[in-house]
């Protein structure tokens, strides 16, 4: 965030910065537009999956305080989920700016990020943190980011990497797309549902099938 | 006494006046969408699945009440006939307010594929709409342009023996005609939990041992008599029996369905939507 500013006030809200995040998302250094807000992903939301000028897939999440950590475990969880889902949206929609077959990043912004959330971040390949500030200005109180690491969409390109093509995330080099014929068993029954829902005692559902 | 899918099919819809949808011809679309990209939800029925596209359509409910869009997709199938001809004008319905239909003059699954691709186009204002779309079991079949439709289907099974062979036999079908299909399946017919689970667990090893290939569980519904009252009295399950064990279970797998295909809710930024 460039700009004058007076003095800082205490962070925002969640709520203030997913009102701005587009503002704030075109004013990171490799500015990023928002595709979708608030999917519903894998066992909970994304806050957002945005895209680059390539078209390199984002997925941003915005953190609480004391759950940074968490939510960055749960931005590469969100990641594993939309990663086959980029195809299905291209097909859907085609007009969309993302690209297929680019590993999507990560964005974590917070208002804190602490040196754990610093260091676990940093052996995430392709994920960003930036700090969310609230700046008092001449013209009113403004939200601006201040990138702790990253940009997400140019992480360190491998040795020997093609500068043209950027690099697949470590993790995700290392799992590959399952062929589902070579990997049988992943089947496992679901359900919200409870026992006591239907009069019967409680058990854990969606426990791995046992054979 | 067994029961026609025609013969009841018109007790699904809700009560939206007395014009009626005109027939179509060809593969036009009747009462498209206006915007956002379409997450179709294929769904296998037979002649007689009456009470299966009971629960397709009180799931298609259950998704519009979780504030998404949601979109029922009726093919020109003799079979649904009944269903396209009761169906509520475009005029009558309120937009905005519950499931949207859609009619399509599709004869056979690539027809369908295509209009259910057609009505994902130039609809810029609205996010992603999950559009559960009956497919009529014998239009599944290989089809290059019908592949796509047949990605992610929704199947229902019961712990009966012979439904289970059926099922499988329509799960070799989709494979064969989409091998690379993620089919899911929702249990019902069951009366607990551990029922539904034995019954999925049957049908998922047969999945894996004799095709291959995994299962995706879509949980269980309950009480298939509420859901046929409910179906009789031309109101979905959720506002007639809103704390019935059959709507919680509906609802649970709407959860499920949505958690599974991308569907922002509506009014979601899609800044990069035409």
């Amino acid at each position: 965030m460039t700009g004058a500013h007076h003095g800082r006030v205490p962070p925002p809200s969640r709520e203030i910065v997913l009102e701005n995040l587009e503002a704030l998302l075109e004013a990171w250094p490799e500015p990023l537009q928002i595709v979708v807000r608030e999917i519903q992903g894998l066992e909970g939301s994304i806050d957002a999956v945005a895209c680059d000028a390539a078209g390199t897939p984002v997925v941003v999440g915005i953190a609480d305080p004391d759950r940074e950590l968490e939510q960055l475990s749960h931005l590469l969880a969100q990641r594993a989920w939309l990663t086959p889902r980029i195809r299905d949206w291209l097909q859907l929609n085609p007009q969309l700016p993302l690209r297929d077959g680019r590993p999507p990043r990560l964005l974590l912004l917070g208002v804190e990020l602490a040196p754990a959330t610093v260091a676990a971040a940093g052996e995430i390949a392709g994920t960003g943190l930036a700090r969310v500030r609230m700046l008092e200005t001449a013209a009113g109180l403004v939200v601006g980011l201040d990138p702790v690491s990253g940009p997400p969409s140019s992480p360190p390109e491998p040795a020997g990497a093609p500068a043209s093509e950027p690099p697949e995330p470590a993790d995700a080099v290392a799992s590959p797309a399952p062929d589902p014929r070579a990997a049988p068993g992943r089947s496992t029954f679901r359900t919200g549902l409870h026992a006591l829902d239907l009069g019967g005692p409680r058990r854990p559902r969606s426990a791995p099938r046992g054979r | 006494m067994a029961r026609e899918l025609s013969d009841v099919l018109h007790y699904m819809l809700p009560d939206a006046g007395t014009e009626r949808a005109p027939s179509h011809e060809g593969t036009a679309v009747h009462r498209a969408p206006e915007t956002g990209a379409l997450c179709p939800l294929a769904v296998p029925v037979g002649e007689r699945d009456v009470v299966r596209v009971a629960f397709v359509w009180n799931l298609t409910v259950e998704i519009a009440r979780a504030a998404r869009n949601a979109l029922l997709l009726v093919p020109d199938d003799p079979a649904l006939e009944p269903l396209r001809e009761s169906l509520p004008a475009p005029a009558s319905l309120e937009e905005g307010v519950g499931p949207e239909f859609a009619f399509s003059g599709a004869q056979d699954l690539g027809a369908l594929a295509r209009d259910a691709r057609d009505l994902g186009h130039g609809r810029p204002e609205r996010g992603p709409t999950l559009a559960p779309t009956l497919v009529p079991l014998r239009w599944i079949r290989p089809d290059p342009d019908g592949a796509q439709l047949l990605r992610r289907p929704l199947l229902f099974a019961t712990p009966d023996a012979s439904d289970l062979q059926s099922t499988q036999t329509v799960l070799e079908r989709i494979f064969e005609a989409a091998p690379d299909a993620e089919p899911g399946v929702t249990i019902h017919g069951v009366t607990t939990i551990e029922e539904a689970e034995r019954t999925f667990e049957r049908l998922a090893l047969r999945c894996e041992t004799g095709l291959g290939r995994p299962l995706r569980s879509y949980g269980l519904l309950l009480d298939d008599l509420q859901v046929y009252r409910a179906v009789v009295d031309r109101r979905s399950v959720a506002s007639s029996q809103p704390h019935s064990l059959a709507a919680r279970a509906l609802a649970d797998v709407a959860r499920l369905l949505l958690a599974d295909h991308a569907s922002p809710p509506p009014g979601a930024k899609t800044a990069a939507t035409p």
